[in-house]
């Protein structure tokens, strides 16, 4: 007898055993399940390699990466004038930082006020000829010239400013270049990880702009960086999700309920597929405890298998009835997909990808757990009017599933025409490895990007170098050759400007060096005839008074002045908010950061040369996974053999004979030619999000070919049209539950779950096809064997 | 020999005797200071430049103990005050106004001279690194500062006198590194 009718019969024997067996393990699923860490950041789920190693212990220090860039202009940006954009600035930061509750702004630089610029000055005068090396000398040379120093003291001569990127100063305030854009820099309190918080930010700075938007009507306030994105990213993802899978259920079940007729049906189809959620969550609870949300997502979309599976119960109990028949006819091919689909997703376990992992366990675990529910416990829910249908709606079923679609030639030469196309320009389908085209920037977050970029960066790329060490003196040295190797990229074109803190921070031992050139070069003689040069140009120029400082005073008592080496840092004298976007000091030792522009096409070769520095680490997560995601690529490779092996080994060992093995197998493994094929012709590419999703379409390709092979060798066998038409009319069903979830992913927004929708439309309707066309006609093919009918029978 | 041994036991002797008196001075400079909870007077104020001509200003001071000091000078383009953590100096009719806590600088004008008026010697030289002596000059102490190394700003020399009576301060010498000279008299 099988063993689901025996479980039937006996918890018919033992209800209250059958309900505390099935509430309890959905309670315990769903507190375990919430107690589940969603991780929304890609690149953390990428393998581990050597190079994501290194850059994994400076990323998750450096705070630069998480900076939120905010800028305001004027609607108008002609009418730009810089007090006002200066004064809007301050009423936002001010705003934002009264309203933040949370605690959620570590610091937030928008204006180097008075204390400030007294406080370098102070310690300018204190240090400055430990800051300076041997290279300025020359050039001071010739700035101690009664010409030169006239024209500075008139004001007509500007030496060469540090480089600020394309910022200057004014109203104390950093402006664009061009001085219509002003802009501050917000360092979150909390880790970029910490999503709550992150969105919690995004809200503050959302709403601090609706109500400052009131009082400064003509300008625009816009903001972006890595913490705002990965918030837009998930928020659009559960969006998405929200929409399409919702607006599809609504379909659908509209559809079903329609169809079959009877109220409970709904029910019956969604209890058991939020049972195997509910299990499958506390089951990574347990296992891992966290989990991608973007594999929950796409695990989500997966729950079509899972319906799936309740529509041949329910379609089936609809053709016959009772329970232990229904039992005996379905629990062979339900376990049998079910297994060889959990199958096809466990493959994806022996990656070494988390993310392409934590999917497999998710669909894996949520598939059996709603296959189980479905064959012991749906059953006992299952009433006598529950056989009602639709008997009209089920007649059209029946006609369209009765079309011989293997038959029509054309149709046969045309699927086949396609199938060999497939197969040939599938190796041709490329894989995108950069992640930043399947995430999500909302239009907001763009413009304001775009605005930054074309303002400051003048077009160009930024990226960030970090100079990483246990010790400060260490970290400027690896600092320095990176400053070198870019100034060498700059004079090859490769690299348009870079900024970097390496000249403050200099070793004690080169500062007591650069204090005995100071004190060397400032010889009497030399003194003299500068105190002489600087006391006329005073006296002409009122040049002392204008500036707040006796000059020839000053200048006589720095040079003459004693010196000791210091550390610029432990001064303190440099606004946190400034300073870490230079040097950021951290548990495991010191990060010196220099920013670089290039052209975009550049990136990869300047990455590539100062990725070879020792201790030099790349800022740029995505420089990093390109590697990963072919990794993941890779591995996909050996989870589809695994798969493929896994299904095949199990349907062989079925059915007992490889041909019959052969043509089951057939859907799976030419959709998935026919995919990359389509996908080539079409130019799509493949992506770490849809690469995933393709493991669905083997599933659901196994799926309706197992039921398919089912219904045909018991038409051979028994000479009865029933069994195939009951799957055939549960397939209908289901691939137009599935139609119309992954048409609707067509609609979303965020390019990966958009991609998922490509793919799988493709996918799907391959596999359907294979199985309404080619399976039935090699079937018939293969019956002229006599060896082949005579193991059918067996 | 001997004379040698009771010269320099002689020498020892004055020494400590010299520096037990100082540290002695110092304490009762601070516990006279401590006694003034706020005083008013009319002062002077004396600004040197070897460049300019001198410039000499008058007005009222007051000191109070929590860090309160205001100068209120007849010309009503110059004013400094210093009250719960800000400082405004008005310099030739220009307004400044500070926040001690942020701005450094300021901090060290602002500390320097109410560890003066307040007697806190100690903390005086210890914030602007310089020796401290004091000696008593009939009914006067006087305090002298000397930054023991050369700077390019700050005060190279300070010489503050307190009225040996009561503590009150009644000069003060503020030499930069600069050359800049600000010399303080306030009416006894």
């Amino acid at each position: 007898m099988n063993p689901f009718v025996k479980l039937y019969r006996f918890f018919s024997a033992h209800k209250a055993l059958m309900y505390i067996l099935m509430i309890g393990s959905a309670l315990a699923g769903a507190v375990l399940g919430s107690r589940l860490h969603f991780e929304e950041n890609i690149a953390t789920l990428l393998p581990k390699t050597e190079d994501s190693t290194k850059s994994g212990i400076a990323f998750s220090n450096i705070k630069v990466k998480d900076k939120v860039f905010i800028l305001i202009q004027a609607k108008d940006s002609t009418a730009a004038e810089s007090t006002r954009l200066a004064a809007a600035m301050d009423a936002y930061v001010d705003t934002l930082i009264s309203h933040d509750e949370k605690g959620l702004i570590a610091n937030c630089l928008y204006r180097l006020d008075e204390n400030d610029m007294m406080n370098i000055l102070w310690f300018a005068l204190d240090n400055l000829p430990a800051y300076i090396p041997e290279e300025v000398y020359p050039k001071l040379d010739s700035l101690l010239d009664e010409e030169v120093i006239d024209k500075i003291a008139a004001g007509e001569y500007l030496p060469e400013m540090p480089q600020m990127g394309g910022m200057v100063l004014k109203d104390g305030h950093l402006f664009s270049a061009d001085g219509t854009v002003v802009m501050a820099f917000l360092t979150p309190s909390f880790d970029s990880m910490d999503s709550q918080a992150s969105g919690y930010l995004n809200d503050l700075l959302s709403d601090t702009r609706e109500s400052w938007s009131v009082e400064h009507p003509d300008m625009e306030n816009l903001f972006h960086g890595n913490v705002i994105t990965s918030c837009h990213n998930a928020g659009q993802i559960k969006k998405d999700l929200l929409a399409t899978v919702g607006i599809s259920l609504i379909i659908i079940c509209f559809v079903i309920a329609l169809c079959f007729k009877t109220k409970s049906t709904l029910w019956h189809l969604l209890v058991p597929i939020l049972y195997g959620i509910l299990i499958a969550l506390g089951s990574v609870y347990l296992i891992k405890g966290s989990l991608s949300i973007i594999a929950m997502g796409i695990g989500a979309i997966v729950m079509g298998v899972a319906m799936s599976y309740c529509l041949h119960v329910l379609t089936h109990y609809k053709y016959v009835s009772d329970i232990e028949r229904l039992l005996e006819e379905q629990a062979k091919p339900v376990c049998l997909g079910c297994l060889t689909t959990v199958g096809a997703f466990a493959g994806l376990l022996l990656t070494s990808s988390e993310l392409l992992s934590d999917f497999g366990i998710f669909a894996s675990i949520s598939l059996m757990a709603t296959t189980f529910f479905v064959l012991v416990f749906l059953p006992h829910f299952l009433r006598e009017k529950d056989s009602h249908k639709n008997e009209k709606a089920f007649e059209i079923v029946n006609k369209i599933n009765s079309y011989p679609l293997d038959r029509n030639k054309i149709v046969v030469v045309a699927f086949s025409i396609i199938c060999l196309v497939g197969v040939f320009f599938s190796k041709k389908v490329g894989f995108d490895n950069d992640l930043n085209n399947i995430g999500y920037l909302d239009p907001a977050t763009l413009k304001s990007e775009k605005l930054y970029n074309d303002k400051v960066n003048g077009g160009y790329s930024s990226m960030y170098y970090v100079a990483s060490a246990s010790t400060l003196d260490s970290a400027v040295l690896i600092s320095r050759k990176i400053v070198d190797k870019l100034s060498l990229l700059q004079e090859e074109g490769l690299v348009s400007s870079y900024s970097s803190a390496d000249m403050l921070l200099v070793p004690e031992q080169e500062q007591e060096k650069n204090i005995a050139r100071w004190k060397k070069y400032w010889n009497n003689s030399r003194i003299r005839k500068t105190e002489r040069l600087l006391l006329k140009q005073d006296a002409k120029y009122a040049w002392s008074d204008s500036v707040g400082l006796d000059i020839p005073g000053t200048f006589t008592a720095m040079a003459q002045a004693d010196y000791s080496p210091t550390s610029i840092i432990d001064a303190g004298v440099i606004p946190e908010a400034f300073l870490c976007n230079y040097v950021e000091v951290s548990d495991t030792g010191f990060l010196i950061l220099t920013s670089a522009l290039m052209l975009k096409n550049d990136i990869k070769t300047v990455n590539d040369q100062i990725n070879a520095i020792p201790g030099a680490v790349i800022l740029d997560p995505f420089y990093y996974t390109g590697d990963m995601v072919q990794i993941v690529h890779d591995d996909f490779d050996v989870a589809l053999l695994v798969s493929s092996l896994f299904v095949f080994l199990v349907l062989l060992l079925t059915f007992r004979n490889i041909v019959t093995t052969l043509i089951a197998f057939l859907p799976m493994f030419l959709s998935w030619y026919v995919v990359q094929g389509m996908m080539y012709l079409f130019g799509l590419q493949f992506n770490l999000i849809n690469i995933m999703i393709s493991t669905f379409i083997f599933g659901i390709g196994v799926d309706y070919s197992i039921f398919v092979m089912e219904g045909l060798i018991n038409k051979y066998k028994t000479g009865a049209y029933r069994l195939l038409t009951c799957h055939k009319a549960a397939i209908l069903f289901s691939a137009f539950a599935l139609f119309i979830v992954t048409s609707s992913l067509l609609f979303a927004v965020h390019p990966a779950i958009h991609s998922i929708g490509v793919c799988t439309l493709i996918g799907m309707t391959a596999s359907i096809l294979i199985t309404y066309v080619l399976q039935p006609l090699l079937f018939r093919l293969f019956l002229h064997n006599r060896w082949f009918k005579k193991s059918i029978m067996k | 020999m001997k004379r040698l041994i009771s010269f320099v036991f002689t020498l020892l002797l004055t020494l400590s005797l010299s520096a037990a008196s100082q540290e002695q001075m110092i304490k009762n400079i601070a516990s006279l200071c401590a006694k003034i909870s706020e005083t008013t007077s009319a002062f002077s104020e004396e600004r040197s430049n070897p460049r300019k001509p001198k410039q000499t200003l008058q007005g009222t001071l007051t000191y109070r103990s929590d860090n309160y000091l205001s100068m209120e000078y007849t010309v009503d383009t110059e004013k400094f005050l210093i009250e719960k953590g800000q400082m405004l100096n008005r310099r030739e009719g220009k307004t400044m106004k500070y926040d001690l806590s942020k701005n450094l600088p300021m901090r060290n004008l602002s500390n320097t001279l109410l560890y003066s008026f307040s007697g806190q010697l100690e903390k005086l030289s210890k914030e602007q690194n310089t020796t401290l002596q004091v000696k008593e000059q009939g009914d006067y102490y006087v305090v002298v500062l000397d930054a023991v190394k050369k700077q390019a700003r700050g005060y190279s020399h300070i010489e503050i006198t307190y009225l040996k009576k009561n503590g009150k301060l009644i000069e003060m010498k503020m030499d930069e590194f600069n050359g800049l000279s600000t010399l303080y008299r306030l009416v006894k």
